[in-house]
């Protein structure tokens, strides 16, 4: 009889390599996080050649630039910015995660192993200046691909304050077999507890930087407004795979 | 209890102008329909940019071919906007009088301001103003109607004296309503003595103590008309079938295809974080009931099923207060005309003689149905009819 290994896959940790995973299972807890959320509208062509089969646009089609600075986590500080799309998954409002980058390295392996963020490595600077806030999103060698202003800063109403739930596209690894596992979308589980927000007039320029960060791609048509609130976050494991066609 | 028929004009995809023209000929079916099983009331949305979910974005022109077609049922603007980038004050109160004129004295002015992004980004309107707009839009339509000169200067718009032209036929003015979905929103509507137009579908237990707030505090309003309308409407669905089990899938199917529209608009909330919206809004009670599966749709006071069953749920909004429920009959066309139609006749065959009997005619105002329990309008200076 084969002398067995004794570890079990629940055994193995939430990721390997199993002796030195990268980052603890969750809940990931993130207190003191800050988030710069701009949302806009975008156009239509674009949202229905890029939103996957089963998730609808609203209308107006919209788009949201959010922005994560998180001081402490299980991977240590790391900040994000995500480009969403917002979408309809049957009748609920949520966002679809287009693209990201993120300036941690266990941060970006997380978040794409667990979540299957569309994350990239890249950079964010915040500057608080006089009244406004000034931030940059660039890809690694620092070509900017998001350029934002928040001006007309005033406070705002926490529970006014909506984040829109997140779902990405799980796209796993094809093999020579006919034994595909599905296309999946699934939605990060977190939670916040938002206070002190401010919302703000802002402007937003997006640029594509190669052909990997292809943020440029985004066509803003309207703004609509940005909110910037301190928020604790917290990440559980995932409830909701969903099925790549909502159920009629 | 009145009843009355509530549309959205929605249109199924593809959108075309042939689309638009049939939806309009079948509300039109309807509501002549209506008039002749002697429903007391139709109401219309005013809506903009929300495609397939509603294309009444001109109701005062949809309103008036109705009272041309139509010789009893009440024309209600269930809401006309007042928004001065959608609707000016002076052309909200001339076209209204003129639609009273045409319809024989037969309009509800229900009155209200948009609860979508999709609607105010459009037409660039600061969400944090739409209810100070709306109030001083309200207060000065009843003025135009009933003053021979004219005048108003307020942060929203201002017109040196003018004769607003022409007056309406109801004297001293068509009813006025406005379109509540928050408590907030009904606690405003008995402040300044006018209907409440409930547009969120709830169950009456949801619905009761907003009713009782609102007659509380109604009883000492300052009116911002000539007249008190103490009258709280809600809104429901209609289907009405013999055979409740094919009543139940025709009624899932009206709220399903009705919520998958609603909640592809942009609330304000979900964009933008506005101290004049303070509710989550209707769209996050459809969304949390779509998940509840198919036969959760059908809620306590729903109006779908057998005759019998109509009739239990009529008798609990009449238990609330409720003085008229205003019925959503069909969404992007899902129900079959023919059944559309069959459904109204066997509510006024089955349903509406039980709610009839005790109803009277208030003959200050020919047309106004009072019931002898709730709702009544009363007169604060009345000027004869003409």
């Amino acid at each position: 009889m084969p002398d067995y290994g004794l570890v079990t896959a629940e055994e193995l940790g939430p990721t390997t390599p199993q002796l030195a995973p990268l980052y603890p299972a969750m809940p990931w807890v993130m207190p003191g996080a800050r988030i710069i959320k701009l949302a806009y509208e975008v156009g239509t062509d674009f949202i229905r050649q890029t939103l996957p089969a089963g998730l609808a646009r609203s209308t107006p089609p919209y788009g949201t630039l959010v922005v994560y600075d998180v001081p402490e986590s299980p991977f240590g500080p790391y900040r994000m910015a995500a480009q969403t799309l917002a979408c309809r998954y049957r009748n609920f409002a949520r966002v679809y995660v287009l693209q990201a980058v993120v300036d941690n390295p266990v941060a970006l392996a997380a978040f794409r192993e667990v979540w299957s963020y569309p994350a990239a490595p890249g950079t964010v600077d915040i500057a608080d200046g006089d009244g406004e806030v000034a931030c940059v999103v660039a890809a690694p060698g620092g070509a900017a691909l998001a350029t934002v202003r928040l001006t007309e800063i005033e406070g705002a109403e926490a529970e006014r304050l909506v984040i829109d739930g997140e779902l990405t596209a799980r796209v796993p690894p094809r093999f020579s077999t006919a034994d595909d596992e599905p296309v999946r979308l699934v939605q990060v589980n977190r939670a916040f507890a938002l206070r002190d927000p401010a919302r703000a007039r802002f402007s937003v320029k997006f640029t594509s930087a190669g052909d990997r960060y292809l943020w440029g791609a985004v066509p803003v048509t309207n703004l609509i407004i940005a909110v910037d609130t301190k928020a604790d976050l917290e990440y559980a494991p995932t409830e909701h795979v969903l099925d790549y066609f909502p159920p009629s | 209890m009145k009843f009355g028929l509530f549309f959205e004009l929605s249109v199924p995809r593809p959108l075309t102008p042939a689309a638009d023209r049939r939806m309009y000929e079948l509300a039109l079916e309807q509501v002549k329909l209506a008039d002749e099983l002697g429903f007391d009331q139709m109401w219309t949305v005013e809506h903009h940019f929300l495609e397939e979910y509603s294309h009444s974005s001109a109701p005062e022109l949809w309103l008036t071919s109705v009272a041309c077609h139509t010789k009893n049922i009440r024309i209600g603007h269930g809401i006309c906007t007042l928004l001065p980038a959608y609707n000016h004050p002076i052309r909200s109160a001339e076209r209204a009088a003129w639609l009273d004129i045409i319809s024989n004295g037969r309009l509800e002015f229900g009155t209200g301001r948009s609860t979508t992004w999709t609607e105010l980004g459009g037409f660039g309107i600061d969400p944090d103003k739409t209810k100070e707009m709306w109030d001083d839009s309200l207060r000065a339509i009843p003025k135009m109607w009933m003053q021979d000169e004219f005048s108003w200067d307020s942060e929203f718009f201002s017109c040196p004296p003018r004769a607003v032209v022409p007056k309406p036929m109801q004297q001293p003015h068509p009813p006025l309503w406005v379109a509540v979905s928050s408590p907030e929103t009904a606690t405003q509507a008995a402040e300044r003595g006018i209907g409440m137009l409930g547009v969120s579908i709830g169950t009456p237990a949801e619905q009761e103590a907003r009713v009782r707030e609102y007659r509380r505090i109604i009883q000492n309003c300052d009116p911002v008309g000539a007249f008190v309308n103490e009258q709280a409407n809600n809104l429901n669905w209609l289907y009405v079938d013999e055979d409740r089990d094919r009543g139940h899938r025709m009624g899932e199917r009206l709220i399903a295809s009705f919520n998958e529209l609603a909640t592809k608009t942009v609330g304000i909330n979900q964009v933008y974080p506005a101290s004049a919206y303070n509710t989550p809004g209707l769209l996050f009670a459809l969304r949390r009931d779509s998940m509840a599966g198919a036969k959760a749709l059908i809620k306590d006071g729903f109006c779908i099923g057998t005759p019998d069953d109509v009739i239990a749920s009529l008798r609990r909004w009449e238990s609330i207060g409720c003085d008229g429920i205003m019925f959503l009959i069909n969404s992007k066309q899902t129900i079959p005309q023919e059944q559309v139609l069959d459904s109204l006749r066997l509510f006024a065959r089955e349903v509406m003689p039980k709610f009839k009997e005790s109803a009277t005619v208030d003959v200050r105002r020919p047309g106004i149905v009072t019931t002898n329990g709730h709702g009544k309008s009363t007169p604060v200076s009345v000027t004869p009819a003409p």
